[in-house]
């Protein structure tokens, strides 16, 4: 009977521990992005024409939370930009989109906030 | 008789603290904590207050005062009803909210499954134990 007494209060604080583990980063993650609604920023730099079907796009996406987007998935027209790993600060990439991406522009982003959670934002037209 | 009402007064203790935790708590926690827009909000007017505790405390007596085998039936029974309104009143921890984000309007959909799915876990977990308990008391008597 103390096995199972022992038992109980083991998976009561695994329980206590992992729902810890699970709220804090999403805490942390709301916490920060309503202190500052533009925590998350993706904006063009510069738009080169490469040719008279494509440009080349430099993207600069900016972060400000502490906690990390494991897989950050930005769909501009029909081409899907993915990064992993964005943390904390400001990340340059440079794109080849078509003329009819461009023209689209940004159609969703989909992010997943330390692997935990997902988190999908459609801007409406 | 003393036997009797301590086992009532154990029964509706567990009906008001199973209706609290997961009808009031987890979706209070979810809306005024973490600031998720809940897709129903549970209104907590009196009809369904008075409702939904009397079912509670209903099944909590029953469960404390029907010996196992056919007391079992009542303990997985509050489980269940318990979680089932858990993931009526969370939308099944997956929320769609219509908002401005820098200024431009945005439909957000925001999956929080693996929180829900560790608490449902949870409970499952605590009512097998609750029934193994209740058997093994049995078998000793």
């Amino acid at each position: 009977m103390l096995l199972y007494a022992g038992l109980k209060f083991l998976v009561l604080v695994s329980f206590a521990v992992l729902l810890i583990l699970l709220v804090a980063p999403l805490f942390v993650f709301l916490a920060d992005f309503l202190e500052n609604p533009e925590c998350l920023l993706i904006r063009s730099v510069e738009t080169k024409e490469l040719n008279e079907t494509h440009y080349e796009v430099d993207l600069e996406v900016s972060y400000c939370s502490t906690i990390e987007i494991k897989r950050l998935e930005m769909q501009i027209g029909e081409t899907s930009i993915v990064l992993n790993n964005v943390q904390k600060g400001t990340r340059g990439i440079s794109v080849v989109l078509s003329r009819g991406d461009v023209e689209q522009g940004l159609r969703k982003i989909r992010l997943s906030i330390a692997g935990l959670y997902e988190l999908e934002i459609i801007p409406q037209r | 008789m003393k036997r009797i009402i301590y086992k009532v007064l154990l029964g509706v203790i567990e009906g008001v603290v199973f209706y609290y935790l997961f009808i009031v708590l987890v979706p209070w926690f979810f809306a005024d904590v973490l600031k998720v827009p809940l897709p129903e909000v549970y209104t907590g007017d009196p009809a369904r207050v008075g409702l939904y505790l009397g079912v509670f405390t209903g099944l909590g007596v029953l469960s404390s005062l029907v010996k196992a085998p056919i007391g079992l039936v009542f303990d997985v029974m509050l489980s269940v009803l318990a979680l089932s309104l858990l993931l009526k009143y969370t939308g099944y921890g997956v929320f769609r909210e219509v908002m401005v984000f820098g200024g431009v309007t945005v439909e957000a959909e925001f999956k929080i499954v693996i929180l829900l799915a560790l608490i449902v876990g949870f409970t499952v977990l605590n009512t097998l134990m609750r029934i193994f308990e209740k058997i093994t008391s049995v078998e000793e008597l």
